[in-house]
């Protein structure tokens, strides 16, 4: 099994691609574009959940989310990159073992999987349709307010356990 | 020189990068620098999108208050920015690209300026649901302005690469890109908007 994760997880082979001159000083800073697009759209949708910038209708920012969403494909894309292409920074090192010992890396994984459990869970409760109805200056509910204050801690967490990443190398 | 010398070996310099802990340089400096790049890049992008024609419901003047907030995250970049570079500031002050990065936060905070005033200060029209016919120069020097410093600042990362030109070259590609895309998106938002 051990074997099996090692050989698969290398197979794409983007050792080759992260080691030519500058691959992985150009996707850090697209890494870094990314993140910024993120947390601008995705943080301006929950500040006005939770109050800020009353007057804004919240169903009309939502036509900005796309750029939000470019933001994260660029970060998990380039994400997978730094994981899959380790060995091209750090010769030697595999995927499977950086996955499995870096536990700042284990931190950052988690927390964006709790993100998305956040957003699901802002969709299911229905908070999702009640933030949509509201007018221009209207005020959420409070439980949309905490998946709007949880999406903020835990991209923040994300951001915090990134930068940590090579502490656990 | 001498003066960046003592800096870097003061004391400090030496307590932020000697440290045990992660909290004096790996959380206090660079996550928290990464936060406000965040914060600030990322809402001015925002505003400077809506200004240039996206998202055309929204109306312009109640984005006003995440001015402060933007601030804010220029100030914990402008913080922990300073220990940073007192860090290893000879590095910094050797390093032409960390020239390039300064001159790229100054004249983003003077776009930052020119689309509050243009777009905000000024008389608002009756009905500010629509693109406003000022503050789009700033917006779009803006964004591109941003991509320059965050490659610049990444870039600091690294000392006498080889590769820097290779790096510049697809950089100046991706800009180049990402203007004409920008462009391209600007006048068919533009396009389909109601005439005023």
């Amino acid at each position: 099994m051990d074997a099996f994760f090692r050989y698969w997880l290398r197979w794409p082979s983007f050792e080759v691609l992260m080691a030519q001159p500058g691959a992985w000083a150009l996707c850090e800073t697209l890494h870094f574009v990314g993140l910024c697009l993120l947390i601008g759209i995705v943080g301006l949708f929950d500040l006005r959940v939770l109050g800020l910038g009353s007057g804004l209708p919240p169903v009309a920012l939502k036509r900005l989310l796309p750029w939000g969403v470019l933001g994260f494909a660029l970060c998990a894309v380039t994400g997978a990159l730094f994981v899959g292409g380790i060995g091209a920074n750090l010769i030697g090192d595999n995927a499977y073992d950086v996955i499995l010992m870096d536990s700042w890396l284990q931190w950052k994984l988690a927390f964006i999987a709790l993100a998305g459990v956040n957003l699901a869970a802002y969709h299911l409760t229905g908070m999702s349709r009640a933030v949509d109805a509201l007018d221009a200056t209207g005020n959420a509910p409070v439980l949309a307010k905490v998946f709007a204050g949880a999406s903020l801690c835990l991209w923040i967490g994300v951001i915090v356990f990134g930068r940590l990443i090579p502490q656990g190398l | 020189m001498v003066f960046f010398d003592w800096l870097e070996h003061s004391g400090l310099s030496m307590w932020i990068k000697e440290s045990t802990s992660l909290w004096p340089y790996d959380i206090l400096c660079l996550s928290a620098h990464a936060i406000g790049m965040a914060v600030l890049v990322g809402f001015s992008s925002a505003i400077a999108l809506r200004v240039l024609g996206f998202a055309p419901g929204v109306p312009l003047a109640p984005m006003a208050p995440f001015f402060p907030v933007m601030y804010a995250g220029f100030w914990i970049n402008a913080i922990s920015g300073a220990g940073l570079f007192i860090t290893y500031p000879v590095k910094a002050v050797t390093n032409p690209i960390f020239y390039l990065k300064m001159v790229g936060v100054v004249l983003a905070m003077v776009c930052i300026r020119r689309i509050k005033q243009q777009a905000f200060d000024a008389p608002v029209r009756a009905d500010d649901r629509l693109a406003p016919a000022r503050g789009q120069r700033p917006a779009v020097v803006l964004l591109v302005v941003w991509v320059v410093t965050i490659t610049a600042g990444r870039l600091l990362a690294y000392k006498g690469i080889p590769a820097i030109e290779w790096v510049a070259a697809i950089g100046m590609a991706a800009v180049a890109a990402l203007t004409g895309v920008l462009g391209y998106l600007l006048t068919r938002a533009r396009g389909s908007r109601a005439p005023a």
